[in-house]
C-alpha cells in the first residue's frame, strides 16, 4: 500500500499532544486507592504526600458546609458520616440507576431519585442530608483533583497531561466516564491505558524481559487477567479477561457477613454499623496477611458496648476462597484465547493490594504452576507503568520503541448460505489488522451479493449479533462458482471495522464502516463468549448440517439445470445414474446426519462427473469466442435474482500491518 | 544534521501559509510516540517562535521556516521533505533513510 501523504495540521491537532516531559503523569484511579507517578531521571516513581504515603484512599467525603474532603481524612470520616462519604466509587462508573450490579450490593449509600432529566442514565448519590446529589463521575473527579494537586506540588507547576489507567474490561461508557472525570478535574487525558498493560510496562522496562507473561490483577474492586507478549521492546496483548465486579472489597464483604453473623447483628443494620463492620473486616484481612491470628474491637449499634471479633487465617481463607475461585475460569479462558499453555509462560505478574494475601499467592502459583513475580510493589506497579507511558506520549526519550496493541473483543464474520457464519477476523486478533477471503456465487447467473456482517463466536447467524448489511450489484451473469468476490475486513487502531467487497472480474466494489464495539457492554461480551463455549458442540453439528444441506441443494439445482440446459451432452447411462443419485440425496437431505448427506452429495458428483466435464469444456469454449455481453445481461436480469453470499471458493486470510 | 526540503515543497508550504490566518510563524515537523508502529510524524503549523533548542531551517530569505526539535532531528537526519501528487492525492512526504518500516497507512514509522 502506498504511504499516506501529509497535510499540515493546526498546532496541537496532531494525534499525540504536546506535553512537556516532566509534566505528564501516570494515574492509577483505583477502586480502593489511587496513585500518581512521574518519570524522574528515566525511572518512574510514585509521588507521596507529606506523610510519605503513596496511596490516596479513593474516598470522598461531602461535608454539610459544602467542603469536600478526599483521601485518608475522608476515610476516617466514613463511619461517622456513612452516607456522605463515598468509597469504591469506581464500581459505579458508567452504571445506570437500574443497574442491579451497582445498587444491589451491601452499601451504606442513599441513591438519589433520577434527576430532572429523565434520560439521565447514571446513578446519583444523595449526600449532605439530601441537599446534594453527586454522580460517580463527579466523585472520581474529586479524587483526580487531589492527585493533580499532589503532582503539581511536587512539580512546582501546572500539569500538562496524564495517562489514566482503567480495567481491561471497562466498556465504552465506563471509559468515557473516566475520561470526563479527568476533564472535570482539569486534567488533559493523554490516553486511557489498560491496567495490566501498564503493569507489564513497568516490569518490561525494569527487567528488559522478553517472553510471554500473564498479569494477574486483583485490586479492590476489579479483577483483570491479561496475556501479554514482550518481544524486542514490543508489547502485544494476546488476550484479556476478567470480571469488572470482583476484588478485595468482596473479600471484605465475605468477612463482614461472617462478623455480622458471629455478633448476632441480624435484621436491619444501620449504615454506620455497616461501615464499621466493613472497616473491621478490612483491618482483619490486612493483619492476617502477616499474622496467623488477629482480633478487633467493633462498636455495637446499641451504644457504648463493643464486641471483640477474633479470626484465624485459616478461617478467613475459608471465607474468601469461594470468592477467589471465581478468578479461575477467567484465567483459563485468557490462556486458551492466547493459545498459550500456562507452562509456556515466562512469568506471572502480580498487581493489586489483594495479591499480598498469602492465600492469593498460593492460588496463583497453583493456577499457573509457577511462583508469581512480585518484585515491584503490587499497589504501585500500575501507576509506575502509566507514568512510563505518559513519558513516552509526552515525547520523552529512551523508551520510544514500546508499542501497545489492543485486541478485537469478539470475532467478526460474514453470513454464508444456510445461515452459517464465516469468521474473517478472529477474536483477540490485535488491531490494527486485516484479512481477506474470496467467495463465489452460489447460483448460476447470480448478479448480486447480499453481505451481512456479524459479530460473535457462535457458528450460526441466528446466534450472532448483526452489525451491518450491504449489497454488491451489477455482476454479469456467470455459471455458479465462476465469480470471484474478494471480501476484505480491516480494523483500525480505533477499533473501527471497514468491510470492502470487490468482484474481481468486473471490478465492482462496495464498502461499509462499522464500529463493532458500539453498544456492547462487558457483560454482553462476556455472555456471548460463555454462550459460545456452552454451545460449542451443538453449534459445530448445526453448522456442518447446514453446510451440507446447502451443498445438497446447490448440487441438486445445478444438476437439474444442467440436464435441462444441455440434454444433447447427456448419455442415457448418465441420466439414469444421476437421477438415482439425486433421489438418494433428497432422502438424505431431510435427515440430520451430515455425513450421510455428504456421502450422497459425493455420489451425485461422481455420477455427473463426465457430463459436467463435457459441459464445462463447451462453456469455456463459448466464453472464449466472446458473446454479446449486453444481450446476456438483459436475459440474465429477467431470470437471476440476488442471492445470499454463497459458498466459499478458497481463502487466503492474513494480517496486514 | 540536515534535513532537505525540495523546491516544490517550499513553494507549497509558502502557498498554504499565506492562506492561513494568522500567518504561521513556521512549520513544525517532528517525530512523536504513538501511531500503529510506534512513532508518528508531527506536521503542523506553529504560531510561536521556535524554542531555544530547536533547529530552524530557513528558505527564501526566511519567508519559509521549518522548526525541528533536537530529539526529532536524530530520527529525521538525512531526510528529504517532498511534495507529491499521486493517485492517492497530494501532500507532503518524508523520504527518510532512517525508517526501517512504515505501517500500511504510512502515518506511523519504525526506526
Amino acid at each position: 500500500m502506498a504511504e499516506a501523504l501529509f497535510q499540515i495540521s493546526e498546532p496541537g491537532a496532531s494525534r499525540v499532544k504536546h506535553a512537556c516531559r516532566t509534566r505528564a503523569v501516570g494515574i492509577d484511579l483505583g477502586t480502593t486507592n489511587s496513585l500518581v507517578a512521574i518519570v524522574d531521571g528515566g525511572r518512574p516513581i510514585c509521588l507521596t504526600d507529606d506523610r510519605d504515603d503513596v496511596l490516596v484512599p479513593s474516598v470522598v467525603h461531602y461535608a454539610a458546609d459544602g467542603t469536600v474532603v478526599v483521601g485518608a481524612e475522608a476515610r476516617d470520616l466514613a463511619s461517622r458520616f456513612p452516607r456522605d462519604t463515598i468509597a469504591s466509587v469506581k464500581r459505579f462508573m458508567g452504571r445506570g440507576p437500574g443497574d442491579a450490579e451497582a445498587t444491589r450490593r451491601l452499601t451504606p449509600y442513599l441513591f438519589a431519585p433520577s434527576g430532572p432529566n429523565a434520560n439521565e442514565a447514571v446513578v446519583r448519590f444523595s449526600v449532605t442530608g439530601g441537599t446534594r446529589a453527586v454522580t460517580p463521575l463527579e466523585v472520581s473527579a474529586e479524587i483526580l483533583k487531589a492527585l493533580r494537586a499532589r503532582a503539581e506540588a511536587a512539580l512546582g507547576g501546572p500539569l500538562a497531561g496524564a495517562v489514566i489507567t482503567v480495567p481491561a474490561y471497562f466498556d465504552d461508557g465506563q471509559r468515557q466516564a473516566t475520561r470526563d472525570a479527568g476533564r472535570l478535574a482539569g486534567i488533559e487525558v493523554l490516553r486511557l491505558l489498560n491496567e495490566p498493560t501498564a503493569a507489564a510496562l513497568a516490569y518490561g522496562l525494569d527487567k528488559q524481559a522478553e517472553g510471554t507473561f500473564a498479569v494477574f490483577d486483583l485490586g479492590g474492586g476489579t479483577f483483570d487477567v491479561s496475556i501479554l507478549k514482550l518481544q524486542e521492546g514490543v508489547f502485544e496483548v494476546k488476550s484479556t479477561g476478567g470480571d469488572s465486579a470482583l476484588g478485595g472489597d468482596d473479600f471484605d464483604r465475605a468477612i463482614a457477613h461472617a462478623i455480622i453473623g458471629r455478633l448476632g447483628l441480624g435484621g436491619e443494620i444501620d449504615p454506620g454499623t455497616v461501615r464499621r463492620v466493613l472497616d473491621a473486616a478490612r483491618v482483619l484481612k490486612e493483619k492476617l496477611t502477616t499474622e496467623s491470628e488477629a482480633a478487633i474491637e467493633i462498636a455495637l449499634p446499641d451504644g457504648d458496648r463493643t464486641a471483640t471479633m477474633r479470626l484465624h487465617r485459616a478461617e478467613m481463607d475459608a471465607l474468601v476462597a469461594p470468592v477467589l475461585a471465581r478468578c479461575g475460569p477467567s484465567v483459563r479462558r485468557a490462556l486458551k484465547d492466547a493459545g498459550v499453555d500456562a507452562s509456556a509462560l515466562s512469568g506471572v505478574i502480580l498487581v493489586g493490594g489483594a495479591t499480598r494475601m498469602p492465600l492469593v499467592r498460593q492460588f496463583v502459583e497453583k493456577l499457573f504452576g509457577k511462583p508469581p513475580l512480585a518484585d515491584i510493589d503490587p499497589d504501585q506497579v500500575v501507576a509506575l507503568g502509566a507514568a512510563v507511558q505518559a513519558d513516552i506520549l509526552a515525547g520523552g526519550a529512551g523508551q520510544g520503541d514500546v508499542l501497545l496493541l489492543d485486541v478485537v473483543p469478539l470475532s467478526l464474520g460474514l453470513e454464508t448460505m444456510g445461515g452459517v457464519v464465516e469468521k474473517i477476523i478472529h477474536r483477540n486478533t490485535t488491531v490494527p489488522c486485516g484479512a481477506t477471503q474470496t467467495f463465489t456465487t452460489y447460483a448460476d447467473k447470480q448478479t448480486g451479493f447480499e453481505l451481512k456482517v456479524l459479530q460473535g463466536e457462535r457458528e450460526l447467524v441466528a446466534d450472532c449479533r448483526p452489525l451491518a448489511e450491504f449489497s454488491l450489484k451489477g455482476i454479469p451473469p456467470m455459471p455458479a462458482g465462476m465469480a470471484r468476490l474478494e471480501v476484505t475486513f480491516t480494523v483500525d487502531a480505533d477499533g473501527i471495522l471497514r468491510v470492502k467487497a470487490r468482484e474481481e472480474i468486473t471490478g465492482q466494489e462496495a464498502t461499509i464502516d462499522v464500529k463493532p464495539s458500539y453498544g456492547l457492554t462487558d457483560d454482553e461480551v462476556e455472555r456471548m463468549l460463555l454462550d459460545s463455549f456452552a454451545h460449542a458442540e451443538e453449534d459445530v453439528k448445526a453448522r456442518l448440517l447446514a453446510e451440507q444441506r446447502v451443498e445438497a441443494q446447490g448440487i441438486t439445482s445445478a444438476a437439474r439445470l444442467a440436464m435441462a440446459d444441455a440434454p444433447e451432452l447427456l448419455t442415457d447411462a448418465d441420466r439414469v445414474a444421476i437421477e438415482a443419485a439425486l433421489v438418494a440425496l433428497a432422502r438424505a437431505e431431510v435427515g440430520n446426519d451430515h455425513q450421510a448427506i455428504r456421502a450422497a452429495v459425493e455420489e451425485v458428483d461422481h455420477a455427473s462427473k463426465e457430463f459436467a466435464g463435457r459441459r464445462m469444456n463447451r462453456a469455456i469454449g463459448s466464453g472464449l469466442r466472446g458473446k454479446d455481453v449486453a444481450a446476456v445481461e438483459a436475459k440474465a436480469d429477467e431470470t437471476a435474482s440476488k442471492r445470499d453470499l454463497a459458498t466459499r471458493a478458497g481463502s487466503h486470510a492474513g494480517h496486514s500491518h | 544534521m540536515a534535513i532537505g526540503v525540495t523546491d516544490r515543497a517550499i513553494a507549497e508550504i509558502k502557498k498554504a501559509a499565506g492562506q492561513r490566518t494568522p500567518v504561521p510563524k513556521g512549520l513544525r515537523v517532528g517525530i512523536r510516540g504513538g501511531g500503529c508502529t510506534g512513532f508518528s510524524y508531527l506536521f503542523e503549523w506553529s504560531d510561536n517562535e521556535p524554542r531555544g533548542e530547536d533547529k530552524v531551517l530557513s528558505f527564501e530569505d526566511g519567508s519559509v521556516r521549518v522548526f525541528v526539535d533536537p530529539k526529532s532531528l536524530i530520527y529525521l537526519d538525512g531526510s528529504t521533505l517532498e511534495y507529491q501528487t499521486t493517485m492517492m492525492g497530494r501532500g507532503f512526504k518524508f523520504i527518510n533513510p532512517n525508517a526501517k518500516g512504515t505501517c500500511g497507512c504510512g502515518e506511523s514509522v519504525q526506526f
